[in-house]
């Protein structure tokens, strides 16, 4: 009696759901979903009429296995549409062949035959279909392709963030409950190759609910989400847990029957509960358990809208791979307006010396050239609160400052707390989901990461000092060397002066006159090249160049042009000329003075391997293995009285920035060897002039 | 006779042109490292020396100077020593008056004002000896033992 009113309800319901969605919208979704329901009414209708008319029960049962054939395919859709943004990409690779099998089922419905299928003696008085051969594996895979169906939908809620998932969490049960109810249905036939029709008042119940929870769901909460699921979220499964739980319940249960009987059960009932028993005192005494149970709980059942250290380490990545100040600031507030889905953002640092907040870094906002004096009121608002957030906040501040926050669209002002002490803030604004909704999880967030952005931005400010004032040292150090090397030469020119006066005729004068001019000139010129070292970081051109001419022309710039021996061939790299030039002076200098007057210094340059390179070497003082590896590329240390210790810390960044190096072999009181490596002009900037290098070069060729 | 008169200045160039602007005047002694200036001035006893401050192997420094500048008054407590320095420190000038130096000439150098400088450094030390030759005649002791008189002052 009541079974009819049961399935006419739910095939009414399922009905009435397939209007609505097909009347407000024919996307895909809405016609996978459409497909769902009403292959699952169909079942219900031609099962009840088979047991309504027993006689014809292989008939009717015929047409719903035709129904039942469509299941697969049509939940398979359902849940990988469900939700989801209608993108191949997001359909796992190893599900799209699945889905085309499923089509088989309905091919393998048309064809078997009935005795393959289902017989059953007595169907009147025992509402029992045993299962043929051809039957038994047709459930069991409609079974598997619900269980794949249940676990996509499963992966589907899972995706979603907070607000997502209130939006979708009773549509998506009620879905996974109906494919419940049919995997409960099905699985008898795992076990007992049978169908239990007795079991039909249930389904149609359970099909009531589902459908009016699918129903209420869609009326009451409605459906804009469209979720990208990530693949790896899929493998994993609580679905899968549960249900290989169910089968094992199912075999030991059934099998428990076949092997002792109807007693059995209660055996089995009692057995089960002393597990159940045993399984609840272990978790309430164990702690390690206890926490294992908890963090599954946590990973599987409670989604964060954020994964932190995802969140954390692609903050970090993004402040630690800036170059300088500008790229750090910005590089904060990109990470602030991704991770918080802002269309604008700016960022305001406190100027210690002016007391005010002023915009350093600037995303899509206009109109923020305002300033915020260090003693404002809204300033004081945000040290206090910790974070401005215009829907709540809105209210407290100052009319002026609310009319500005809400013609500029601000939703969140975001502190830099250093202690307690205020060293910018962040403003966001223009949500790019209008209807997102902020909990108190972003705003933990927001906190977290601005912490780190203060200590990033301290920790600039402070190298920064530090570099200046170590810019000072070296201003300070090169100004007494620059002054006393002008000096002298400015003592020299003014004794020519007073000498010319008496001896200008003097041939031996003319001629000790020119040879002083002619060192004053030099010395000059060596002091040019000492401050052209120090005019640093300009940016490098690179082109290509010969080495070998280079190091000429630096050779004829040092005086002593008898002591140094320049050997070997034009080698054409790809270097800053400026650069190279003022490397191999400095390694021409420290040669020259790290020998004796006038020892001789050899210089080759040539190409080895794939890299061009320049070779200092003289037979000096040398230096000792601990003073190469500790100090010689440090700035401002030296074995060398005159001179301020930079030289060598400077070639390095040149070379460096050039991807060359440098390489040392010394041996006290025999002489080092410096060999500067550097690229060949590469073929494709260059062509001819590579050509030329390796013709040059005497090597084999590269390529 | 032309009195001898020591430059101590490691540049090539100065000393080649102070040799011009002095040689008609004095009797030139030129050094330039520490070494040659102590072996030249040990040799000729001059009595005035003019002493750069920043010598070799310490150029920026002015240790090596005012060391030359010690050995140089131990040798002889009555050196006019002119020390010159490119150093603009206040604190080197006073050191080096404190350590017996008779003047202290800044860098850039000025022919005429050395030349005045050098001048009254002989005249200085012509007075003191014709002071200390006279005070020996009155003792009835001769110049020779100018020496033990100088090595203990007060």
């Amino acid at each position: 009696m009541v079974q009819p009113i049961l399935s006419y309800t739910a095939i009414i319901l399922a009905a009435g759901y397939v209007f609505l969605r097909l009347y407000k919208e024919r996307s895909l979704p809405a016609c996978a979903a459409a497909g769902a329901l009403l292959s699952s009414a169909a079942i219900e209708l031609f099962d009840f009429l088979s047991l309504r008319s027993p006689e014809e029960v292989l008939f009717w049962k015929r047409i719903s296995l035709l129904s039942e054939s469509l299941l697969p395919f049509m939940w398979l859709s359902f849940s990988l549409t469900f939700s989801r943004t209608a993108d191949r990409q997001v359909v796992p690779s190893y599900q799209w062949p699945l889905l085309f099998f499923s089509l088989l089922f309905v091919a393998a419905a048309a064809v078997i035959p009935d005795s393959a299928l289902f017989y059953s003696p007595d169907f009147r008085d025992e509402k029992v279909l045993f299962l043929g051969n051809g039957g038994y594996f047709f459930y069991i895979g409609i079974l598997l392709y619900m269980i794949l169906s249940l676990i996509n939908l499963e992966a589907t809620l899972r995706a979603a963030s907070r607000a997502e998932r209130w939006k979708i969490k009773f549509e998506t049960i009620g879905a996974g409950v109906m494919v419940a109810v049919f995997i409960f249905y099905y699985s008898q036939g795992l076990l007992y190759r049978s169908i239990n029709m007795n079991l039909m008042p249930v389904r149609s119940l359970i099909l009531i609910m589902s459908i009016s929870l699918m129903t209420y769901s869609r009326i009451r909460r409605g459906n804009s989400v469209k979720l990208q699921v990530s693949q790896n979220l899929a493998y994993k499964s609580v679905v899968i847990f549960v249900v290989a739980f169910y089968f094992i319940w199912l075999g030991l249960v059934g099998e428990g029957l076949r092997y002792f009987g109807g007693d059995a059960q209660r055996t089995i009932s009692l057995l089960l509960a002393f597990v159940a028993g045993v399984i609840i005192l272990s978790v309430f005494l164990s702690e390690t358990l206890r926490r294992k149970i908890e963090l599954f709980i946590n990973r599987n059942f409670y989604v964060h809208k954020y994964d932190y250290r995802v969140q954390w380490l692609q903050f970090t990545d993004r402040i630690s791979s800036a170059r300088n100040s500008d790229d750090l600031l910005m590089g904060i507030l990109l990470g602030f307006s991704e991770t918080f889905g802002a269309g604008g953002a700016v960022l305001y640092l406190l100027n210690h010396e002016t007391a005010v907040f002023r915009g350093v870094a600037n995303i899509e906002m206009q109109g923020m050239e305002r300033t915020f004096p260090a003693d404002d009121k809204f300033m004081e608002f945000l040290r206090l609160k910790g974070l401005f957030i215009a829907e709540e906040n809105g209210e407290d501040i100052q009319t002026e400052d609310r009319i500005f926050f809400r013609n500029q669209r601000v939703i969140f002002v975001i502190p830099l707390m250093f202690k307690h002490d205020m060293e910018g803030f962040i403003v966001l604004s223009r949500p790019v989901n209008a209807h997102e909704i902020y909990t108190h999880e972003d705003y933990d967030l927001m906190q977290t990461l601005a912490k780190q952005a203060t200590s990033a931005i301290l920790n600039l400010r402070l190298s920064e000092e530090l570099s200046r004032s170590r810019e000072m040292e070296t201003v300070g150090k090169l100004t007494t060397f620059v002054i006393h090397d002008m000096k002298n030469s400015v003592s020299t020119l003014s004794l020519i002066l007073a000498n010319a006066k008496n001896y200008m005729d003097n041939p031996d004068f003319q001629k000790d006159m020119l040879q002083s001019i002619d060192n004053t000139v030099t010395r000059m010129n060596k002091l040019i090249v000492k401050l052209k070292n120090i005019r640093n970081r300009e940016s490098m051109t690179f082109a290509p160049a010969d080495l070998h001419q280079v190091v000429a022309e630096t050779v004829s710039l040092i005086g002593k042009r008898d002591s140094i021996s320049l050997s070997g061939v034009p080698t054409y790299v790809m270097i800053d000329s400026d650069g190279i030039q003022r490397v191999v002076m400095n390694l021409l200098i420290n040669a020259i003075e790290a020998g004796e007057e006038n020892g001789p210094v050899t210089v080759e340059v040539g190409c080895r391997e794939d890299a061009g390179f320049v070779r200092v070497s003289d037979c000096g003082c040398g230096m000792s293995v601990d003073f190469i590896r500790e100090q010689l590329f440090k700035p401002f240390r030296t074995t060398k009285a005159k001179g301020l210790g930079i030289g060598l810390y400077q070639s390095k960044q040149i070379v460096d920035s050039h991807g060359g190096r440098i390489e040392i072999r010394s041996e006290i009181d025999k002489g080092s060897v410096f060999t500067v490596l550097l690229p060949l002009a590469g073929e494709n900037e260059t062509g001819p002039v590579e050509k030329k290098a390796q013709e040059l070069c005497g090597k084999e060729e590269i390529l | 006779m032309k009195e001898r008169l020591l430059i101590v200045d490691d540049s090539d160039e100065i000393r080649m042109q102070l040799k011009w602007g002095l040689d008609k005047e004095y009797s030139l002694l030129m050094a330039a490292n520490p070494s040659e200036a102590l072996s030249l001035f040990r040799r000729h006893r001059p009595s005035v020396v003019t002493l750069d401050l920043g010598l070799p192997p310490h150029e920026e420094g002015t240790e090596e100077g005012f060391r030359c500048l010690g050995e140089i008054l131990k040798e002889n407590l009555f050196t006019k020593v002119i020390v010159i320095t490119g150093n603009e420190d206040r604190e080197n000038a006073l050191k080096a008056i404190q350590s017996g130096a008779y003047d202290y000439y800044k860098k850039p150098i000025d022919l005429s004002e050395l030349v005045v400088i050098v001048r009254r450094a002989f005249h200085l030390s012509g007075l003191e000896t014709e002071n200390r030759r006279l005070h020996g005649e009155l003792q009835g002791r001769g110049p020779e033992f100018l020496g033990m008189v100088g090595s203990c002052p007060q």
